[in-house]
């Protein structure tokens, strides 16, 4: 009986009366992988297996090529196609060649190995075969394999493979499809590595282009974005450089601005990056190394440095260093740098990360080494000294006394928002008699109202001030600067008038925060934050005398730390000849000498006048003396 | 062996000596000079300053015909069981140097900064920062040394100079003091004060080369004295020979009678800062050197193993005395007597040594 | 690394186990500003401290009257610790003395003789040199800051602070701290001296100390019987009562004696302490009439002092400029013709002065000015000087002073043209 009023009513008062469970779907749980399950790793039976498996399948292919090409050559005799039959007499030579390798030892020796250990082999069949079992396609979509024929005296057949999305569509067509397509032939048989040889001499308009057998390099540039050649009969392949890859161009700096200054970034690409650096410093001198980190996703790393100038021992160690390291995958500069640095676990920066072009190259002058990873718009500069993050870019181009000022500015700055709330917290809680008796029953007068002690005010405004830069970080752009006005005055505000917190603490804390926001060098900052607190503690516990011996262990330990070999604290440090360029700025024509403790090749960068035009006579007349 | 060899210049010895026999004025040592010498007390610390500088330049004179640093030459010149002794001396020298210091400073602490602390965990806390001092290396002291000592000089020499309006140009008279007869002698027998000035005969292959030891010596022990002169003499003219005989800390006392105007007077807590600083270098520095001849006399491959039981038993010797005056006398006693037989009796010994040791050689020379 | 960690929390427990060190909150403070001492009228041989705590609060809010700034409370005591102690269980917070300013020291107690109490001053931590000190003249200490109440002033301490500072400004009273009496105290070459204050009782009819000389023309005067107007029921509304005018003279540590206003100004002119003051003299050409000069001192006086056998020969050389600020007669002192008379009219008034100054202290055997000091200079060791009895022979010294006198300013007018009469 079909569905009727009666069942229907009835199904409806099931439904409300009797209890069923929520039909949820079954939960999804992300086991436990069984053990040695890694990729390609079958029992080895079963690999006997397979391996058999794939020899009996090429050898039934080539069979049945063997058989076409039979019944071709009959029904050409049977013809008497004269062109026919030359075409086939190529042909038949191919598959002689092809027959080589089709010798069963051959075959056992290539199917043990994985596939990108294999060489190219000349039967086009056998290379798809195999690219699509290192790729496992159809399953990857991005691969792309194009079959064409080259025409000519002798056509053969050949295919391009590349992967879809790094490739530059164009320049494959124009200048590989196309001159190929209309390729008028060689006396070259296509069968050895020369017809590929001619071919990328003579018919490939690509800038880079070059040969290969293994499938290892074939892979590598797949991966990176060039084309690949394979040409039937040909053991080898032709790799055709085609990036074109989406990538961000080179912007303003969003970290580092400045006033006056160049307003170049670096962007994600690394040839971006090279060629900005390349295009301020036209120079033969400079030097771009690269090396791949990373094993199992290798991502280019590029040392620049000015051959004439740079230390050759820090080079070398730089070098070292980067290629000792054995880890999965690179995603950032920053781990780079962490992998290679000299005290990792001390929070003070030792290299200088910037993502300005002028820095760079500034830097490069002086004889220090760059180092640029592909997929990171930032630099970072080695070695680094404590008061290189102090620098501004826009010191470079200022007159000495505003630069000096601005620099002596920072300096203190950074001082005030280390030290001063553990500084407020020691005098007002210890050491009372240092303020003048106004000004401390001011304060007394004022914080008789708040309920708690000096440190959890300073903890709860500290905390406040903190909460408020991280949310400033992730606010979208646009509420960015409200909630920051919201914040500060209002929270202030509002905390001061419940008594929460009292009015002078305010002033420390804003003082404080206003004064870290001085320092250029984010990362230099966060560590100064961090300091604060130690400070802060310090003071909690032992008054004036803490904050001394913090002091003076923070000094010792940056003392002891180098980077590189460039000891931190230089120049005052170890006391070097003075560069005018570390803590005050000297007039640009007086830095003739590189900075001494990089102990560069050549020292001097200006000769002793550097303005040559004091010393001669002005044109025209002249002022009367 | 793991010392770090050497590269450090002349301005890195002349801190290096300053740290050494600068804290002493920071202690009671300023009013017992004016106890020695009353009117003419400020004639001491200068007169003091010429046997260290000669004991160098002999010394170094010794290093220059036999090279090494104190151990090996004491081992050439004595033998082994007068290297042995001369270098268990020195130890002990370093040693109590760090501990009377420990001792001296941490009352001082107790005194002025933190009154109502416990004290026997400042000095923990003291020669636990020495001890992390010391296991950042010789390098890193002496650099982190060579940055403040100019402000410690600026300041000391602030203080004094801020006092300008309590001197009475009258307290120094008479002039003579307690009599040229008794002050030049004590000046001779004070310098023992300063037998930390070896410690750069002892780091001798840190250093470049040797005249940047005479140098070292000589501006670092000069810039010392100077300013313990200094100090003595503004202390002197500031309260008079009565009083001043009177005071534990001088520093402190001069640094509080500050008064220019309504808004500069009570400024004594910001030279805690000084004060600590110099001590806790000074304590540092001294644990160093004692260590380093030990490691030299068992031929240990490194130093840093030693570095927390050295403190932890000087901290404990430094707790040993019972009060304050008796610290004070003991550290009188022991300049005027321990002291001076390592600044002055070894090493004439040695020199007396290396020119027998030179004259025999030549002879030999001579005779073939 | 787990001993690292064990290490490091052993540390952290210990420092934070043994409390804040003595860390104490601004609101857990009680500011002493000032303390006052005096002999226990309550028990014979105990002290009476009187301290003046601060109350922020007050401060705070605006509008606060001031009686509420501070608070005032006498604790009667053995000693100055005890009291300190005691003082503790009176206010309910913890006493701290490092904001004091001054100390005012009783009558009675000066005379009885300071040495009680400068024990625990000088060694407390808290107490340091440039304390200023007042003695209270004919009167209590309790007293003296009971009827005190500034009203230009909101914390006391300013009052005294400014006002000590401003010492210079007609020097009738020296800016004394307790590091110069200290010294002075132990060196034994020169009296320790303390500023006199005192409480003016608005009395109707008033009397000076001393009445003027010829050729001097000013009256002297004391702490307490300043010539000021006021209402004796409602002091406060001429200001304050409280005033500071004079010296009181210590002979080791007791109080022998006071210098009214004129002999300390003479006193601080010879200690080259004198910056700045308006001075009276005869008119020389019409007797019956004042001229008034603005005198400083030119140079630092040049004090010399010999010993010939226990017999001592101090002289003191002053150079005084002036500047002419009245001058109601009309004579033409600024001109060529009269000046040096006028000049020669103030050195003899000074000289006089001087003298009765050197005279009054001899008799009382201190030596104010300091002459021990250069007396110092005639000997070869601190010992021998240690062996003589400075202030007896002293009190046996022969004096010399010169006064110079040059007149170097007229202020805005330089000739005065009589008045028209017709």
């Amino acid at each position: 009986m079909g569905e009727n009023a009666i069942t229907k009513i009835c199904s409806s008062v099931k439904n409300l009366l009797v209890y069923q469970p929520p039909r949820l779907p079954k939960p999804f749980v992300l086991n436990e992988t069984a053990e040695d399950q890694g990729q390609d790793f079958t029992p080895d039976a079963r690999r006997g297996l397979e391996t058999s498996a794939q020899e009996m399948a090429t050898l039934l292919k080539y069979a049945h090529r063997l058989r076409e090409f039979m019944e071709e050559v009959r029904t050409a005799i049977q013809r008497q196609d004269a062109e026919k039959i030359k075409e086939l007499a190529y042909e038949f030579k191919v598959l002689e060649e092809q027959r080589k390798e089709v010798d069963p030892i051959v075959l056992s020796y290539d199917y043990e190995l994985t596939p990108i250990d294999r060489s190219i082999s000349s039967r086009i069949d056998e290379n798809e075969d195999t690219l699509k079992a290192l790729y496992h396609i159809p399953l990857n979509k991005d691969i792309v394999m194009r079959d064409f024929v080259i025409p000519g005296k002798n056509p053969t057949k050949a295919m391009i493979v590349f992967t879809d999305g790094l490739i530059d569509k164009q320049v494959i067509n124009l200048s590989i499809l196309q001159p190929l397509m209309k390729f008028d032939g060689t006396d070259k048989d296509a069968i050895s590595l020369e017809y590929l040889a001619y071919i990328v001499d003579k018919c490939l308009p690509s800038n880079q282009a070059k040969e290969t057998t293994l499938f290892r390099d074939v892979a590598i540039g797949l991966n990176g974005g060039d084309t690949i050649l394979f040409i039937d009969g040909v053991p080898g392949a032709a790799i055709i450089e085609t990036k074109g890859y989406e990538h961000r161009g080179p912007e303003r700096p969003q970290i580092e601005q400045s006033v006056r200054g160049a307003q170049a970034a670096f962007a994600e690409a690394l040839r971006v990056n090279t060629g900005l650096i390349r295009s301020m410093m036209q120079t033969n001198q400079l030097v771009t190394e690269i090396i791949n980190v990373g094993e199992r996703i290798p991502v280019k790393c590029a040392i620049m440095y000015l051959k004439s100038v740079a230390n050759p021992n820090l080079v070398a160690e730089v070098r070292r260093r980067i290629e000792g390291i054995s880890t999965d995958y690179i995603v950032d500069l920053g781990i780079l740098e962490q992998l290679i640095e000299d005290h990792p676990s001390i929070p003070f920066p030792q290299s200088l990360s910037t993502e300005r072009v002028d820095r760079v190259t500034a830097h490069l002058a002086e004889g220090r080494v760059a180092i640029i990873l592909d997929g990171t718009p930032f630099a970072h500069i080695v070695p680094a000294g404590f008061f290189t993050f102090f620098h501004s870019a826009d010191d470079f181009s200022l007159k000495t006394p505003l630069a000096d000022f601005t620099r002596i500015l920072r300096l203190v700055g950074t001082i005030l928002s280390v030290v001063l709330p553990a500084l407020y917290l020691s005098i007002a809680n210890f050491h009372q008699e240092a303020l003048p008796t106004e000004l401390l029953l001011a304060i007394a007068g004022a914080r008789e109202r708040v309920p708690f002690p000096a440190i959890i005010e300073i903890l709860l405004m500290e905390f406040a001030f903190e909460l408020i830069r991280e949310a400033g970080l992730r606010i979208p752009g646009l509420l960015g600067s409200t909630i920051g006005i919201v914040g500060a005055l209002i929270l202030g505000q509002a905390a001061v008038e419940a008594n929460l917190v009292s009015p002078i603490m305010v002033v420390v804390i804003a003082i404080t925060g206003l004064a870290s926001f001085t320092i250029p060098d984010y990362r230099m900052a966060t560590a100064l934050r961090l300091l604060r607190f130690i400070f802060l503690f310090s003071a909690l516990v032992m008054g004036l005398v803490g904050v001394t011996l913090c002091l003076l262990l923070v000094t010792v330990v940056l003392c002891s730390m180098k980077s590189f070999g460039l000891p931190y604290l230089v120049p005052i440090g170890p006391k070097t000849m003075p560069g005018f360029d570390i803590v005050r700025r000297g007039s640009v024509f007086r830095q003739e000498m590189r900075p001494d403790e990089l102990n560069t090749k050549d020292q001097r960068r200006q000769p002793h006048i550097s303005r040559k035009w004091i010393t001669e006579p002005p044109v025209g007349k002249g002022d009367e003396q | 062996m793991s010392y770090q060899p050497g590269n450090k210049g002349v301005a890195g010895g002349i801190s290096l000596v300053i740290m050494l026999t600068f804290p002493f004025i920071f202690l009671t040592t300023p009013a017992q000079t004016v106890e020695r010498g009353a009117g003419l007390a400020w004639l001491i610390p200068l007169l003091a300053a010429v046997p260290p500088i000669s004991i160098v330049w002999g010394l170094s004179y010794v290093l220059s015909n036999f090279k090494g640093d104190l151990y090996t030459v004491s081992k050439i010149l004595l033998g082994r069981v007068g290297a042995w002794l001369v270098t268990l001396y020195y130890i002990s020298l370093f040693f109590l140097d760090a501990i009377l210091l420990s001792r001296q400073f941490a009352e001082n602490t107790l005194l002025t900064a933190l009154p109502k602390a416990e004290f026997s965990v400042i000095i923990l806390v003291y020669l636990g920062v020495a001890a992390v001092l010391c296991y950042a290396g010789l390098e890193a002291m002496v650099r982190a040394n060579y940055i403040i000592t100019p402000f410690s000089i600026l300041a000391l020499v602030l203080v004094l100079l801020l006092l300008a309006p309590y001197y009475n140009i009258y307290n120094l008279a008479p002039w003579q003091g307690t009599g040229l007869e008794k002050v030049i002698p004590s000046a001779f027998l004070v310098a023992g004060a300063q037998a930390g000035v070896l410690a750069l005969i002892i780091l001798a292959p840190n250093f470049q080369k040797l005249s940047s030891i005479k140098i070292a010596a000589v501006f670092g022990i000069g810039l010392s004295s100077m300013l313990k002169s200094a100090t003595v003499l503004v202390f002197t003219l500031v309260f008079g020979v009565g009083a001043a005989q009177e005071k534990v800390l001088p520093f402190f006392e001069m640094a509080r009678l500050v008064y220019l105007s309504r808004y500069i007077q009570r400024i004594e807590s910001l030279f805690i800062v000084l004060w600590v600083i110099a001590g806790v270098l000074a304590i540092a520095i001294n644990l160093y050197i004692g260590l380093y001849l030990i490691t030299r006399l068992l031929n240990l491959p490194t130093l840093r193993p030693l570095i927390p039981i050295a403190s932890i038993l000087l901290a404990q010797a430094a707790m040993l005395p019972p009060d304050i005056a008796t610290i004070i006398v003991l550290d009188g006693i022991l300049i005027t007597t321990y002291f001076n037989i390592g600044l002055y009796i070894i090493p004439s010994i040695l020199i007396i040594a290396a020119l027998l040791k030179k004259r025999k050689k030549e002879a030999i020379k001579c005779a073939g | 690394m787990r001993r690292m960690i064990l290490a490091l929390l052993l540390l952290v427990f210990t420092l934070l186990s043994v409390g804040c060190f003595g860390s104490r909150e601004t609101d857990e403070n009680a500011f002493v500003l000032v303390v006052g001492f005096d002999k226990s009228k309550r028990e014979t041989g105990k002290l009476d401290v009187t301290f003046q705590i601060a109350v922020p609060r007050a401060l705070a809010t605006e509008g606060g009257k001031s009686e509420d700034i501070t608070i005032l409370g006498t604790i009667t005591a053995d000693t100055l610790a005890e009291a300190r102690s005691m003082q503790n269980s009176g206010a309910a917070r913890a006493p701290s003395w490092s904001h004091t300013k001054i100390i005012i020291i009783g009558d009675e107690l000066a005379k009885q003789g300071l040495g009680q109490i400068l024990g625990p001053i000088m060694r407390f931590r808290e107490v340091r040199g440039s304390i200023l000190l007042i003695v209270v003249n004919d009167d209590s200490a309790q007293n003296f800051m009971k009827k005190h109440n500034p009203k230009i002033d909101v914390v006391p301490t300013r009052f005294y602070e400014t006002m000590l500072l401003a010492s210079n400004e007609s020097s009738y009273f020296p800016r004394t701290n307790l590091h110069e009496f200290y010294t002075r105290l132990k060196e034994g070459c020169a009296a320790p001296i303390i500023a006199l204050g005192g409480i003016n009782k608005f009395e109707d009819s008033i009397e000076p100390t001393r009445r003027k000389t010829s050729p001097n023309k000013v009256d002297e005067f004391e702490a307490g019987n300043l010539p000021r107007v006021g209402n004796a029921e409602e002091p406060e509304q001429a200001g304050t009562p409280a005033e500071i005018m004079g010296t009181a003279v210590f002979h080791d540590d007791k109080m022998v004696g006071i210098l009214n206003s004129q002999e300390t100004r003479m006193m601080e002119i010879l200690r080259g302490k004198f910056r700045q003051g308006f001075y009276s003299v005869e008119d020389p050409v019409m007797p019956g009439v004042q001229v008034t000069l603005d005198i400083r001192l030119g140079e630092r006086p040049k004090l010399t002092a010999e010993l010939n056998d226990g017999q001592a020969s101090l002289g003191a050389e002053v150079f005084i400029e002036a500047e002419i600020t009245n001058l109601p007669s009309g004579t033409n002192f600024e001109m060529e013709e009269y000046r040096p008379m006028l000049e020669e009219q103030l050195t003899r008034a000074l000289e006089k002065s001087i003298m009765k100054m050197l005279d009054r202290t001899q008799a009382m055997q201190t030596d104010v000015v300091g002459f021990g000091y250069v007396a110092r200079t005639n000997f070869r060791t601190y010992d021998e000087f240690m062996k003589l009895n400075w202030p007896e022979i002293y009190s046996q010294a022969e004096f010399q002073v010169k006064v110079k006198t040059k007149i170097r300013r007229t202020g805005l007018m330089w000739k005065t043209i009589p008045n028209k009469v017709d």
